[in-house]
């Protein structure tokens, strides 16, 4: 016998309920149903379920993952996008924790407060633009094709894809803000010799991946300690 | 043509008044659930505010990741996990009930049935013992009788996670109560909801 069967007879197929519990859960259930929802309330159960049921843990979260945004260290690597190990890794981490929206939001805050403090890596917004778009793209994407979100592969695969798309803007429009023609930048792109572009790309790719796979990993962890004292303490998850 | 599940609780986010056939075809399952892992009392709290939840959480639902039952279960599930000391106190009166597994026979197997007794208090406490995420998986399979992927798409783990949980449940029992496979298995009648997570062990 295995242990399916086993654990089958050992209850049994549990009884019916009575007609008064049916009647008194229906009760329950059209008070719900015929009670008014108010739009505020339904905004915070709305974003209460794309929080998956704790507001609270995700608002906490956010407001780490933008600080941290916020206080990156800027690193002397000398590799192209190579800070996206932690801003987009955290932003990926938004997403998967609190759902759509929540890396958009971290986004537009981590850009304004590093505006705000005076850390945007050229001093302009065009420096912390990417985490605006790279917001967008994340929540998008994730949007567009939910399942992405449940492998690390993919993740890595649109790590890689929005830091190719977003590690353009800061030194595109940088060189707009300085008067350089479209001809200009042309000229200078084109000017990049092969190894050049082999380093570049790679470097976005590489980088972009290693975000996906690293934002993964945390909201990986992030989830099982968080199962892990809700159900020690009794917490409710969400659904 | 019978309307689906899906269709009824899609229609039910524009007409809420929709969700109560959700209620008359689902209640009784849940319920049954319900009652085995937490008895009665609790059952009857938990089976109503399963479906409040359900209604409250109507616009969240997405008909390509679960099955409106197995997305109940996995509602149920957590609801559970509020109370695992009364699922303790369950568990422990099971361990302490008598174990009719033999019922049929007769008079003959006197010692076997005071064996499944002891058996009983056993798997009670393997099951207490047990990791509660394990358990859950084991017990959707065996008491909720959903499929691999329905218990996936109820507490909205990867596929792969539930087989490995379900593995480790196994392990956990076998460690437990290593005689348990020599238990015959042509006196068993299933439970209510047929064998189809039996069936997927072979």
């Amino acid at each position: 016998m295995d242990e399916v069967h086993l654990l089958q007879r050992w209850v049994g197929p549990g009884p019916d309920p009575s007609e008064t519990t049916i009647a008194v859960a229906r009760a329950i259930l059209l008070r719900a149903i015929e009670r008014p929802v108010t739009r505020r309330s339904a905004l915070l159960q709305r974003a209460r379920r794309q929080a998956g049921g704790s507001l609270t843990k995700v608002a906490g979260l956010a407001a780490i993952c933008t600080s941290a945004i916020m206080l990156q260290p800027h690193t002397p690597l000398g590799l192209p996008g190579h800070r996206a190990l932690g801003w987009l890794s955290l932003l990926l981490v938004m997403r998967l924790e609190g759902g759509t929206g929540w890396a958009t939001g971290v986004g537009l805050a981590s850009a304004l407060g590093t505006l705000a403090i005076g850390r945007s890596p050229n001093g302009s917004f065009w420096g912390v633009l990417q985490y605006v778009v790279a917001g967008i793209g994340i929540d998008a994407f994730l949007a567009a094709r939910p399942q992405l979100a449940r492998n690390p592969l993919h993740l890595a695969g649109l790590g890689a894809l929005l830091l190719l798309l977003v590690g353009w803007i800061t030194p595109i429009s940088n060189s707009f803000v300085a008067g350089v023609s479209i001809r200009g930048v042309w000229v200078s792109l084109s000017s990049v010799g092969a190894s050049g572009w082999v380093r570049l790309l790679g470097s976005d790719l590489g980088f972009g991946a290693g975000a996906g796979v690293i934002g993964y990993g945390v909201a990986w962890v992030l989830n099982r300690q968080w199962r892990h004292l809700a159900e020690r303490f009794g917490i409710e998850t969400g659904q | 043509m019978s309307v689906t599940d899906e269709e009824l609780l899609l229609a039910s986010r524009a007409d809420g008044d929709q969700f109560g056939e959700l209620f008359d075809r689902h209640f009784a399952t849940i319920y049954r659930y319900l009652h085995r892992r937490v008895g009665s009392d609790l059952a009857d709290e938990l089976g109503a505010e399963t479906f409040v939840r359900a209604f409250q959480h109507r616009d969240s639902y997405d008909p390509q990741r679960a099955p409106v039952r197995a997305w109940l279960f996995g509602i149920a599930t957590n609801l559970v996990r509020r109370h695992h000391r009364s699922e303790h106190r369950r568990l422990a009166a099971y361990a302490k009930a008598p174990f009719d597994l033999f019922q049929d026979e007769g008079t003959a197997a006197i010692d076997t049935r005071v064996s499944a007794d002891a058996l009983s208090a056993r798997l009670g406490r393997s099951l207490a013992t047990m990791r509660s995420q394990d358990r859950d998986v084991l017990l959707l399979i065996a008491w909720a009788d959903l499929t691999y992927a329905e218990v996936a798409a109820a507490l909205g783990t990867p596929i792969g996670t539930v087989r490995s949980r379900l593995a480790r449940a196994r392990h956990h029992i076998r460690r437990d109560l290593p005689d348990v496979n020599d238990w015959p298995a042509h006196n068993v009648t299933p439970a209510a909801g047929g064998t189809k997570g039996a069936v997927l062990h072979g």
